[in-house]
């Protein structure tokens, strides 16, 4: 399974997160406020 | 001051360009599938407060648009807010505990617009926004604190369990 994708630029341009930065992602979407989205 | 009147080839004087009041400091646009997009060096000393514009967004499901200083990543974000679909006339209030991250909007699937004002980001001092944003069926209004004193100068939009592609993401600088 590939990893989630960081935008790395202005220009649209991504990569694969590295360990780093996917313990960071996964750690703030762990915080992040839970409220209902109706979309 | 008098609203500036440029013409073609004018020579623009510094008390006419110091009269206007907005400038443009980055556009972003957003790539294909991204989980998250960093917004890079936009915060500085030569502006206190900005205004972010984010257009034409898409996410691969709904859902709740999350706004984080690159490096403030504790528990320091606070949001409390409102919103609505618009098949209903039911209003939702919520203030969900300190989190580390201020929720700045929701995204559908088929495009979603909203803008911030982002207050004191750059300064050492507490921070806060106040916003709107609308999908094609809802529409969220906030604001927020941020109780951390630390200066920041990047930040990351994203969306919990989707990815976004399209759009994009606008920072301006108020001029002081």
């Amino acid at each position: 399974m590939s990893r989630p994708l960081i935008q790395i630029d202005n220009d649209g341009n991504a990569r694969e997160m590295t360990d780093e930065e996917l313990e960071a992602y996964e750690t703030m979407l762990a915080g992040s406020p839970t409220v209902p989205s109706l979309d | 001051m008098p609203v500036p009147d440029f013409s073609p080839g004018e020579v623009l004087t510094a008390a006419a360009m110091d009269s206007i009041g907005l400038w443009l400091i980055s556009t972003t646009t957003v790539g294909t599938g991204v989980s998250t997009v960093s917004v890079n060096n936009v915060f500085s000393s030569n502006y206190t407060n900005y205004r972010i514009v984010w257009a034409n967004i898409n996410a691969s499901t709904g859902g709740n648009l999350n706004f984080q200083f690159s490096n403030i990543t504790g528990s320091s974000y606070l949001t409390g807010g409102s919103f609505t679909s618009y098949a209903s006339a039911t209003l939702t209030g919520f203030g969900p505990a300190a989190a580390t991250t201020w929720l700045v909007g929701s995204l559908g699937t088929t495009g979603s617009f909203g803008s911030m004002d982002v207050l004191a980001p750059q300064t050492a001092t507490t921070k806060a926004f106040v916003g709107a944003s609308t999908s094609s069926g809802s529409q969220y209004s906030f604001n927020g604190f941020c109780t951390s004193t630390t200066q920041a100068v990047s930040f990351v939009l994203s969306v919990a369990g989707a990815t976004l592609t399209g759009g994009t993401i606008r920072v301006y600088g108020y001029r002081n």
